[in-house]
């Protein structure tokens, strides 16, 4: 993440973002669809996190606000 | 080293980075102060501009009910001690939830309206000069400079002005005669430094009337100015009223309009504009919070402002303003006149769309905020590991 040079705002996953495509993935594990990470994890939810830390959650968001621009009045706050 | 040289260039060093105005000015005045070199400016902003966008709320955060939250917590603080009155000098103003209550009515006649008025150059520096914009605003009643005598077998009023009173005062004679021939639009005889009222018919009451009506007579300054106090603030005058009117204040000589506020916020509007309103607002809950001891993040305030003020009116928060003009019946309904307000939409035919969040949670279904606002989409292909 550097200055103001990225347009896209948040630049990252919200923590809503985050929680969603987590949790959606957890139930998909818990309904046995297969693992994509070897791991000791028993749980699914535990399972779903690892997977998302390494970026192999094949699930990402639709943003309505991908058009997100800067506002240009600063004055006013 | 030139200082001005100095501020140019660190301005040019935030062109990348979207600040706000206050936050950017902060960092060049203590940019300033630790006379930073232009490596080291650099890196204090990249930090700050990290630490800036960690503190900035996530898309679909419930901005709205942290506001609510941030201000009403507080506020029952505030309950237990209302109608709690201290002064600006001997002026007494409103404060506490009375006023915090006005704010966010919009009370078109606040219960304590007042002014701050400063002065321009030169008549801010001496007391005599600040007097003399004084007697210019505050309204003078004619029973302040003379003495009136109601003369029931002549039919007859006699004005008796005080010369030192219409000296201190700053007026003449002939203002006074001309102002009570307008007011009651008779002919006034001057007799002896005395002001004669003949009344013409011989009715008691025209008498009465007359009377009543030159004893009320504002013979000069500003009708709604009540009183003024001056005041010494650093090494200037600044003037206190009790009573507000911007319009004409803005007007009389030697006033720094630009300086100038009443705490009457739809005057505000009135005169200098929505913007102007908004900030208005925003001062005036925060200092009504801040006089409490109570500390709200300014952001919630700003909410609050914004949603009052984003049509481009001022909007009171309630029945007849933010919360009586959404366009969900529903919201409409949930917060008050619930018969009244299914009773009207029903007649119109309205159709509510369930776009908002209250409507929703009516029908139990998911919000859009949070993770209920989040659309998720296949990735059908993942680089895997980074």
């Amino acid at each position: 993440m550097r200055g103001g040079r990225l347009k896209y705002f948040p630049f990252e996953y919200t923590r809503f973002e985050k929680a969603r495509i987590i949790g959606a993935r957890a139930l998909q594990i818990a309904m046995g669809a297969p693992v994509l990470i070897e791991t000791d994890k028993q749980e699914p939810l535990d399972i779903a996190k690892e997977e998302f830390d390494r970026g192999i959650i094949p699930i990402t968001v639709k943003r309505r606000r991908n058009a997100f621009v800067w506002l240009q009045r600063h004055d006013l706050f | 080293m030139n200082m001005s040289e100095d501020k140019v260039r660190y301005e040019e060093l935030f062109k990348d980075y979207n600040f706000p105005e206050k936050i950017k000015g902060e960092i060049i005045r203590e940019l300033e102060r630790i006379n930073a070199d232009e490596r080291l400016a650099k890196k204090v902003i990249e930090r700050c501009y990290n630490v800036y966008l960690k503190n900035l709320m996530e898309p679909g955060e419930a901005t709205g009910i942290v506001a609510a939250q941030s201000i009403g917590e507080p506020g029952t603080q505030m309950t237990m001690r209302t109608f709690h009155y201290a002064g600006v000098a001997e002026i007494n103003v409103t404060l506490g939830l009375p006023r915090l209550i006005e704010i966010l009515d919009v009370r078109k006649n606040p219960s304590t309206p007042m002014m701050t008025i400063r002065l321009t150059e030169e008549y801010a520096k001496s007391r005599e000069k600040a007097r003399e914009v004084a007697n210019r605003i505050e309204a003078t009643h004619i029973i302040d400079v003379a003495e009136i005598i109601t003369d029931l077998r002549n039919m007859r009023i006699i004005v008796s002005p005080d010369e030192k009173a219409l000296e201190r005062k700053d007026l003449k004679l002939q203002d006074l005669k001309k102002k009570i021939e307008k007011a009651v639009k008779m002919d006034v005889v001057e007799e002896d430094g005395k002001l004669i009222i003949q009344i013409e018919e011989p009715s008691y009451k025209t008498l009465m009337d007359v009377f009543e009506k030159v004893k009320k007579l504002v013979v000069a300054g500003i009708k709604e100015i009540k009183r003024v106090i001056i005041r010494k603030e650093g090494d200037e005058y600044v003037l206190y009223t009790e009573g507000s009117n911007l319009k004409k204040v803005m007007r009389v000589k030697g006033v720094d309009f630009t300086r100038t506020v009443t705490n009457n916020i739809y005057e505000i509007y009135e005169v200098l504009g929505i913007e102007a309103a908004r900030n208005a607002i925003i001062n005036e809950a925060m200092s009504t919070l801040e006089e409490q001891g109570l500390e709200v993040d300014v952001r919630h305030i700003m909410l609050v402002a914004d949603a009052m003020t984003a049509d481009g009116e001022l909007k009171q928060i309630g029945r007849h303003g933010v919360a009586g003009e959404k366009q969900s019946i529903l919201a409409r309904a949930a917060f008050e006149m619930t018969v009244n307000n299914l009773l009207d939409a029903a007649v119109r035919g309205e159709v509510d769309m369930l776009n908002g969040i209250t409507e929703n949670i009516i029908v139990g279904q998911p919000i859009k905020l949070g993770t209920g606002d989040v659309e998720l989409v296949a990735k059908f292909f993942t680089g895997g590991e980074k």
